[in-house]
């Protein structure tokens, strides 16, 4: 009697646990699975050349991706972006997080440095990254400053329409995302660790070394995965402050999209996606998120 | 297709069509696309009508394919933005031509149909024809744009001739000044000048891979 009961209440139980989690199947299967599912379908199918998709079952579109040099070269460069930008935002957004946390002694004080940090993020991406152009170009400000103090005799080319400008716009853009996860991670920490430390004869380097960034962990990788899948999944950046100079894997793939050549295009997105799931995983394996924020 | 005409006249290809490029003559024209590259020929490329604009009026590039409004904005702007002279057509380059034109959708009937009707009577009607004309587009139906054009601006966009008086843009703006003489000359002198048109090639899809191997390199 008492183990039937059990027995229906697990049943209930694990009804209650599908009930809770149908919300999200119904959000996320009309409208993620079953779109990205027409995605790799498409991407086995050929193509008529007109934006028409001709229902045969073939791999050229995937042979023709992983044969060709092309494919090697956009990944190359888009991972060379993504690297770049990981580094910079990672040393600004910790170094700006550390501050915050360690540095600034009132918390409402640090509370609200936080929150100013966000007001240039109340404009839009796009606006953002277009000033930069009248900023770094031939004309520019930078130029005009520097060749009117007599420092250089020509305009830098280099800063605009460059990997250069690619990267101060993804890292003006990205840094944020770093800052964000990293001092919700650090505020956390308890500040009498450090003084224990310290105490213990640890040197300041010490300190940061062993101490904090252990602890700031899961807001590093978090970070990470947020700047590395958009990098990586962005094509508007690239293609404007490359001055179409540069190529990525999605402004390639929008390419494809302009010329009506959509399962290419698809094959390109399914190995892409595969790729970032791939980043993901490693950054998320290399630390454990769940278990760091429940600490 | 521009670089195409290009090299031709630089005399180191000639190709079959223009407009409909082989395999062949695609690689030709950008591995030579992507050795000028190299060589620091490009500055940028654009894809919106207000890119091509801003590579002028900024001073980054010096030369570059433009549309013809684009050309006006810049001119506007009191720069003074040229044509290159490239409408030669026997043994030098022509001009690279477009066009394009409204067609009706095959399940429009009744009420819709009218309507869409409607549209194009009033969009051949003339209106659309002078408004396009003060960028230096021509309308297909000339002779409509005309009543919207007045004779000092039909002498001067599409018979060549000097203007009388101040040239404006679409919206009013001074851009030519009274003397000024449209580059390569009347409408039909211009129209027998081109060498090919923009079309969607049969290796249209090798062209775009291709034209990404240009953009990497």
């Amino acid at each position: 009697m008492r183990e039937g009961a059990a027995t229906r209440f697990a049943g209930l139980h694990r009804f209650a646990s599908w009930l809770s989690i149908t919300p999200l199947v119904l959000v996320l299967v009309p409208f993620f699975v079953v779109p990205m599912l027409a995605v790799v379908a498409a991407s086995f199918m050929e193509s008529d050349g007109f934006g028409g998709i001709i229902p045969h079952p073939t791999l050229d579109n995937y042979k023709e991706l992983f044969t060709s040099g092309l494919t090697l070269n956009l990944y190359l460069s888009t991972l060379k972006f993504t690297i770049l930008t990981w580094v910079f935002t990672f040393l600004i957004g910790f170094g700006v997080a550390y501050f915050l946390a360690f540095h600034v002694k009132s918390p409402l004080l640090s509370t609200s440095l936080f929150l100013v940090c966000t007001i240039p993020f109340w404009t839009s991406n796009v606006i953002r990254m277009i000033s930069w152009i009248p900023l770094l170009g031939q004309q520019g400000l930078v130029n005009m400053v520097l060749t009117g103090s007599g420092l250089i005799h020509q305009p830098l080319k280099f800063l605009l329409f460059s990997d250069f400008s690619v990267v101060v716009a993804y890292v003006h853009q990205l840094t944020i995302f770093m800052i964000v996860p990293i001092y919700s991670s650090l505020a956390r920490v308890d500040k009498r660790v450090v003084e224990a430390a310290l105490d213990s004869g640890a040197s300041n380097w010490d300190v940061l070394r062993l101490v904090i960034l252990p602890l700031a962990k899961s807001g590093i990788a978090l970070g990470s995965v947020f700047v590395t899948s958009i990098v990586m999944g962005d094509f508007f950046v690239v293609k404007v402050m490359s001055g179409g100079n540069s190529g990525s894997i999605v402004a390639a793939l929008f390419e494809n999209i302009s010329v009506l050549q959509y399962p290419t295009a698809a094959a390109q997105a399914v190995v892409l996606m595969l790729v970032v799931l791939l980043i993901a995983t490693i950054i998320l394996r290399a630390v454990d998120v769940r278990r760091e924020i429940a600490r | 297709m521009d670089a195409a005409l290009c090299f031709e006249s630089a005399g180191l290809i000639k190709y079959g069509n223009k407009g409909n490029m082989t395999k062949k003559e695609i690689d030709f024209t950008i591995d030579h696309l992507i050795a000028l590259k190299k060589q620091g020929h490009f500055r940028a490329t654009w894809t919106t009508f207000d890119q091509s604009v801003q590579l002028m009026a900024a001073g980054e590039v010096i030369i570059q394919s433009m549309w013809s409004p684009a050309v006006a904005a810049v001119r506007v702007k009191g720069m003074p933005c040229v044509y290159a002279p490239v409408n030669l057509k026997d043994g030098k380059e022509g001009y690279r031509g477009w066009c394009n034109g409204m067609a009706l959708m095959r399940h429009l009937t009744g009420k819709k149909l009218e309507a869409a009707y409607e549209y194009l009577n009033w969009y051949l009607s003339g209106w659309q024809g002078g408004f396009v004309a003060r960028y230096g587009y021509y309308s297909p139906v000339p002779s409509t744009a005309k009543k919207f054009l007045s004779p000092n601006e039909w002498d001067y966009w599409y018979e060549g001739k000097p203007a009388k008086a101040a040239i404006m843009d679409p919206y009013g703006v001074a851009m030519e000044q009274p003397g000024a003489k449209r580059d390569g000359g009347s409408f039909m002198e211009r129209v027998t000048n081109i060498s090919c048109w923009n079309t969607l090639m049969d290796e249209a899809q090798y062209m775009n891979k291709r034209w990404n191997d240009f953009k990497v390199a």
